[in-house]
């Protein structure tokens, strides 16, 4: 039987190809005061920013609980499925440690959880590896060493309106040295051993976004390159064109969830690259 | 015998003549500073040549009697080299060095030995800069040393050769250089230059020699000397004296009492204290008085005297300024104000240089910071043009090592500093820092202490000026309306963000004001506002 694919909703995995592939997606929850949202379900991306932004309320947001995730395993064990459970950095978030415990409702079945160490479409890059590994036959270990392999050779860069959301959320990590900074700054961020980590300062958005194409090409070229857009479509396109000579597969265009925009705010650009 | 008849000079005839360079140079400090094309008040070629002087003048001297003239000439040209400030101040003090190189095996110097120094000396002018360019001051040197090398006689009359050819490449210079030719003046270096042969020949031979320094068209404008004065006072108080310190402890002291007679016998004073306990603190060229002064008040405890001059390190120390533990890679930043100290500060570096009145601060005052930093490797960040030399010098004389990134004003200063990662080695950091700064363009906005004509425009005392990446681009009425001026010659994209930084003379509410008439202006364009600061610069303008 093939191996089941699941993930959560942090991976930003666009949801036509999480159908595509046959992925399960495991949604967190976000709370606006008392309103609950299931990421990816109940609440659409614009609106979300949209309450982000204008709301007055800042939201929290919650992994899944362990019933979440044996209610996602269950019916794939049913069916006589083996699990690869590809997710968010645990020091990001406790939604690894209820995949963990609901394994444990499980005890004959082959569920091997990975840790991407990283978040939002680097996620998606290596589900969409596991995916196709796992479509075209081969078994769970191996499948889980592409995750793995995916995660470690995929570079997340990406820039931030402000850092205000990661500080508020405690999410900041190693870039709490830039919080405060007496003169304005856009900061170029990425995700490293599972957390947050500056890379450069500048002063605006567009040499941030120079900054990281000029990243991006210094480790080309990449088997697989997704990139978000929070800003414009324009912005979107352009960038989409840009990473495009970088690789031979097409951009994997992805849009942030609820759950990774509640801490990294509004007009987020970033591009996860994957190399082979 | 006369002076002039002397064949040859010994160690002390040598530094007399430096000396009395220096004081011909001195005397017309103020109409060299207002040959200068720019007229900003920082900067001043005459200031900052009289000030290397002045460091060389206080050179500690081998004992008189074993003293030669090779190694006098390099006690003054290495106090010279460290004293150094603004681009034509580290120029000369290189030219000192180059002649005492040229001196280095004379016990004496005569009028042949002379002539070669002045070749050498020359030469280590043109060294000294990256691109030498003609009808600047090392037109004038090079002129001097090829009319004195065919001279056999005594020293004066080897100078008396040089002075002349100096005096007729001086007035060439307008011809090689259109700014000159435009504004109505020779070259500035060049004119001190000239003034130091003349008062080492005066001293020579005796003659009073008459220098005709043609003030620019528009005439000399008084600001410009007060300005000078000013700084030299200020900078008497710092670079000499006794660092002292002490506690007076008694019944019914008196602190304020006390801090005024302190303020007549010194600098930089702080007294503080109830009846019982008197903490002074203060900057004399002789410790003794206050320490007597203090000893007739009541009992001194905690005494501290430190010679400011020879123990920059110590000093700091006294002053409770830690020494930062040594690390692998620090940023040194020269700051012209305040509030750009400040930001230097948040954005990382690891010791600041004032800049100071002129903000140009000495190779001697850069090296205490990068000793300050205390760093295996260090990056030097001079933020003015007429400081990279200084910085380059400083990193010469530095045992450690320094790499000056060429940032020549303060925005382009924030862009380096910004593009620092204390997690890339020191040679990522340099690259990546000295790339940052062509991703930034400069500008200024000033009153302008003098009228001239500069880039093809005329400029009126009073005016508001503004300058785009060096170059004068505006001149008019109000130091906003330069602003824009600036901006529209600039001609930046959308999300352009354009980044006031105000000086000492203009109020917050006024830079605010500014930002707006500009964001009305330039609607695509960010606009954001902090305190700088600096003094002269009504603005210092990042775009980007």
């Amino acid at each position: 039987m093939a191996v089941k694919i699941v993930t959560d909703s942090t991976s930003d995995l666009p949801p036509e190809l999480a159908a595509e592939l046959g992925v399960t997606v495991v949604p967190l929850t976000v709370f606006f005061g008392e309103q609950a949202f299931k990421d990816g379900v109940d609440i659409g991306h614009d609106e979300f920013f949209e309450r982000l932004t204008t709301g007055g309320v800042l939201p929290s947001t919650t992994q899944p609980s362990v019933g979440e995730f044996t209610a996602a395993y269950e019916p794939l064990v049913r069916e006589g499925h083996d699990i690869v459970s590809i997710h968010i950095s645990d020091k990001l978030s406790g939604t690894l440690n209820s995949a963990r415990n609901a394994r444990q409702e499980f005890p004959d079945a082959k569920i091997e959880l990975v840790d991407t160490r990283g978040a939002s479409i680097a996620i998606a890059l290596a589900v969409k590896a596991a995916a196709e590994a796992a479509n075209a036959g081969a078994d769970a270990d191996a499948v889980a060493e592409i995750a793995r392999a995916a995660a470690e050779n995929t570079a997340h860069y990406f820039v931030l309106d402000t850092l205000e959301y990661l500080q508020k959320g405690g999410r900041i990590g190693k870039a709490q040295a830039w919080f405060g900074s007496l003169l304005s700054i856009k900061p170029v961020l990425t995700l490293r051993d599972g957390e947050i980590h500056p890379l450069e300062k500048v002063r605006t958005r567009v040499k941030a976004v120079q900054r990281m194409k000029e990243l991006a090409a210094e480790g080309a070229p990449y088997e697989e390159i997704a990139l978000t857009c929070e800003t414009t479509e324009a912005e979107a396109a352009e960038l989409s064109e840009h990473l495009a000579a970088f690789t031979d597969r097409p951009i994997l265009r992805g849009r942030l969830g609820a759950v990774i925009g509640t801490y990294a705010g509004p007009g987020v650009i970033g591009f996860a690259l994957r190399k082979r | 015998m006369s002076a002039h008849r002397i064949p040859s000079l010994d160690a002390e005839e040598f530094r007399r003549l430096v000396i009395a360079g220096a004081a011909c140079l001195e005397a017309h400090a103020d109409a060299i500073n207002a040959l200068n094309v720019f007229p900003v008040p920082d900067g001043d070629t005459g200031t900052n040549m009289l000030l290397t002087l002045r460091a060389a003048n206080e050179a500690q001297l081998p004992d008189p009697s074993s003293a030669t003239v090779g190694s006098a000439s390099a006690a003054i040209a290495r106090a010279a080299l460290l004293g150094a400030r603004g681009n034509s101040g580290v120029i000369f003090s290189q030219y000192l060095r180059g002649l005492a190189g040229g001196l280095a095996d004379c016990r004496e110097c005569g009028g042949e030995a002379l002539a070669g120094a002045l070749r050498a000396a020359a030469d280590a002018g043109y060294r000294a800069v990256g691109n030498p360019v003609e009808g600047t001051m090392l037109s004038v040197m090079r002129a001097a040393a090829e009319a004195a090398l065919p001279v056999r006689g005594t020293p004066a009359d080897v100078l008396r050769a040089a002075y002349a050819a100096a005096e007729r490449a001086l007035a060439r210079t307008p011809e090689q250089l259109p700014v000159l030719e435009q504004a109505g003046v020779v070259d500035a270096g060049g004119q001190g230059v000239v003034a130091f042969l003349a008062g080492a020949l005066g001293h020579l031979d005796g003659s009073r020699i008459e220098l005709r320094i043609t003030a620019p068209a528009g005439g000399l404008a008084g600001a410009a000397s007060a300005v000078s004065r000013e700084f030299l006072e200020h900078t008497e108080e710092e670079m000499y004296g006794y660092c002292t310190q002490f506690i007076v402890q008694g019944e019914g002291l008196d602190a304020d009492a006390l801090r005024e007679r302190v303020m007549e016998m010194a600098a930089s004073t702080v007294v503080v204290g109830d009846d019982r306990v008197v903490r002074v603190h203060a900057h004399a060229d002789d410790p003794g008085p206050l320490l007597s002064m203090g000893a007739a008040a009541g009992a001194l405890d905690q005494i501290n005297v430190q010679n400011m001059d020879l123990q920059h390190r110590q000093f700091l120390v006294s002053h409770g300024y830690a020494a930062a533990e040594a690390r692998a890679f620090a940023v040194v930043a020269v700051a012209p104000g305040g509030g750009i100290e400040r930001l230097f500060d948040d954005l990382g570096a690891a010791a600041i240089v004032p800049g100071g009145q002129t903000m140009n601060p000495s190779a001697a005052d850069i090296l205490a910071a990068v000793q300050r930093a205390n760093a295996a490797c260090t990056v030097v960040l001079p933020n003015n043009a007429n400081v990279l030399l200084a910085a380059e010098q400083a990193a010469n004389l530095s045992d450690a090592e320094v790499v000056v990134v060429p940032a020549a004003t303060v925005p382009q200063g924030i862009a380096a500093l910004l593009a620092y990662n204390p997690d890339r080695s020191g040679p990522e950091n340099a690259a990546a820092m000295t790339k940052a700064i062509e991703s930034v363009r400069s500008g200024e906005v000033t009153i302008a202490v003098r009228s001239t004509r500069v880039n093809g425009l005329d400029v009126t005392e009073g005016q508001a000026m503004a300058m785009l990446d060096g170059a004068l681009v505006a001149a008019c009425g109000t130091p906003t309306g330069a602003l824009v001026q600036m901006l529209e010659v600039c001609s930046f994209g959308d999300e352009a963000l354009v980044t006031l930084y105000y000086g000492a003379d203009v109020r917050r509410a006024d830079a605010e004001a500014a930002a707006a008439e500009v964001a009305g202006r330039f609607p695509e364009a960010e606009i954001e506002v902090y305190e700088g600061g600096q003094p002269h610069y009504q603005y210092i303008v990042s775009v980007e």
